[in-house]
């Protein structure tokens, strides 16, 4: 079997006293696009946020390319190049909608010290208009993000995930308050770039019929266990799954 | 005008004020001067950790006291001020980084109560230790340098000297803020989960806006210790970390022309409100108060206000 570009491990988690994660282990391979669904409160951004260094995992282990990687901080993670969405869209409102595309790339480009004397876009000025063009912001590049309506913020979150070409990227609900055209549109940017670029998604989403037409693989998670994985057909006709989401 | 032209006007409209601002002034009306040229540098310093960074701080008055120091005890031991200067910066730098460490753990008020530990320390060490700082006595008899055998004794020289060091910070951080740091602050001002998703190292982007900050107010204060020619540690109290505080927020924190204006209103406008006697504290405090209430973003803001108006206005 070939090794997985991401390996989780056992990983555990509780709040107080309530287990969230209940040794889960998630893997994904290169070039696959992993669906994870499950009912609200499964655990499924507690665990996004194991995996990416922004909770710390009570127990368990996560390897990128074979490299341990567990505890990981954040920022350490992206530059290893992970890239994610948070479940809540997360743009920079007081900057440009270009300076949230530059600043999404710009740490992985050059050290510290250069990058105080670097030219302001870093050389990204090819990339930013090209995601501008993708995600059919240009018009308002140099637009206060926070004057986007959501939908606009919504690709520029996903954009500025995107923006330092990460190996693999997690999404935490991409549909979420979406409107269909839009969905649509976003579905289509996701799987060229699976497609075309080769990039690797894990992507949380309660939207059914979309999580199953992109993903390769659906893992469901309920109640902090993973409960099932498999093709969409798998998981679709698997009674576990509807039991999951009725007696949720 | 754009926004962008109109802070060049401004800033250029400042520097010309304060080129000819001193020509026929007496000594303390030029000392004054000299006073607010270093506290806008503290400002500067604190407005990036502040406005920029997000990050408070109350101890800005324990660095501007570090600097002033370390510049008075070496120049008093024969260090040429054009040593003590960058060394004050330094020393700042490195103690400002290891100040921004708690920010790592604990933001906004409970910061605010760290930093603040932070400078009644430094007080209480200028005050006691005397073997190293000549406690209460102070430093007196602090030499004013000069440049290439230029004596920058006189009052005015010293002014443009402080002017200049003025200016060399200002375009420092003009420079700092337009460059990818800057983008980097504000990402993390804004959001710091969201920017450490992105790569953005939450600890070194912290520690050096709490070291910047700290190292201009050093240096600021290095020249503060020749301006007065003796130094004591009764300046470097909480009130003068307010006093910085207010300056930023008044001025219009997140901006580059506020800590000049914030600066020149604590330190000026106290003289110039003398004749109400008694009350101009009142006047002042109450000034204060208003423009809060008015306009949270300070002085800026209120201009911005006014040219926004103005432009829309046939
Ligand atoms: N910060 C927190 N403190 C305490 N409990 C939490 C916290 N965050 C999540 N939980 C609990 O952990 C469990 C898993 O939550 P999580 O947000 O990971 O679920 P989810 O699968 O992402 O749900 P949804 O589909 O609604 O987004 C839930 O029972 C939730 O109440
Ligand atoms: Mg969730």
């Amino acid at each position: 079997m070939t090794q997985a570009l991401f390996d989780a491990r056992n990983i555990a988690r509780s709040y107080g006293g309530v287990t969230a994660l209940n040794n889960v282990s998630f893997a994904v391979f290169e070039g696959e696009i992993v669906g994870l669904i499950g009912p609200n409160g499964s655990g499924k951004t507690t665990l996004f946020n194991c995996l990416l260094g922004q909770l710390r995992a009570d127990g368990g282990t996560v390897r990128l390319r074979g490299r341990d990687v567990t505890g990981w901080r954040a920022n350490a993670l992206a530059r290893a190049g992970l890239g994610r969405t948070f479940q809540l869209l997360q743009v920079f409102g007081g900057l440009s909608v270009r300076d949230n595309l530059i600043v999404a790339a710009q740490e992985h480009i050059a050290t510290l010290a250069r990058r105080l004397f670097a030219p302001r876009t870093l050389g990204l000025d090819e990339q930013v208009e090209a995601a501008l063009e993708r995600f059919r912001l240009t018009a308002l590049g140099d637009a206060p993000a926070a004057s986007l309506s959501y939908g606009q913020q919504k690709l520029l979150d996903l954009a500025m995930a995107l923006m330092a070409e990460p190996d693999i990227v997690f999404l935490d609900e991409p549909a979420g308050g979406v409107t269909p055209s839009m969905l649509d549109e976003i579905g289509e940017i996701l799987l060229t770039l699976n497609r075309v670029t080769g990039t690797t998604f894990a992507i949380i989403e309660h939207n059914m019929d979309f999580i199953m037409e992109l993903s390769d693989r659906v893992v469901v998670l309920a109640e902090g266990e993973v409960l099932t994985s498999g093709t969409p057909e798998e998981v679709r006709g698997d009674e576990r799954v509807i039991e999951a989401y009725l007696g949720g | 005008m754009n926004a962008q032209g109109f802070k060049r006007l401004a800033l250029a409209a400042i520097l010309a004020v304060a080129i000819l601002a001193p020509l026929g002034l007496k000594n303390y009306g030029v000392y004054l001067l000299s006073l607010w040229a270093l506290y806008a540098i503290a400002a500067q310093g604190l407005n990036l950790t502040l406005g920029y960074a997000g990050q408070i701080s109350l101890a800005q008055a324990a660095f501007f006291g570090i600097g002033a120091y370390i510049s008075a005890l070496a120049t008093t031991a024969g260090m040429s001020f054009w040593l003590a200067l960058p060394l004050a910066g330094l020393a700042c730098f490195i103690i400002g980084a290891l100040i921004g460490f708690p920010a790592l753990r604990v933001q906004h008020h409970y910061l605010a109560f760290v930093t603040l530990g932070f400078n009644v320390l430094v007080f209480l060490v200028l005050r006691n230790e005397e073997w190293l700082t000549g406690g209460t006595y102070g430093v007196a008899n602090i030499p004013r340098p000069a440049l290439f055998g230029l004596s920058l004794g006189g009052p005015l020289a010293f002014y443009y000297l402080c002017l200049a060091l003025l200016v060399l910070m200002t375009a420092m951080f003009w420079h700092i803020v337009r460059s990818p740091w800057g983008r980097a602050f504000a990402a993390l001002r804004d959001n710091p989960e969201r920017a450490a998703s992105l790569g953005i190292s939450i600890v070194t982007y912290t520690l050096l806006a709490f070291a910047i900050g700290s190292a201009a107010a050093g240096i600021a204060g290095a020249a503060f210790a020749p301006l007065v020619e003796y130094i004591d540690p009764t300046p470097f109290t909480l009130s003068l970390s307010l006093a910085f505080l207010l300056m930023v927020v008044v001025g219009g924190q997140g901006t580059l022309t506020g800590p000049f204006i914030g600066a020149a209103l604590v330190t000026l406008l106290p003289e110039w409100l003398r004749w109400t006697e008694g009350y101009y504290l009142m006047v002042y405090a109450l000034a204060v108060m208003v423009l809060m209430v008015v306009c949270p973003s300070g002085l800026t803001g209120l201009f911005d206000m006014a040219r926004r108006r103005w432009e829309r206005s046939p």
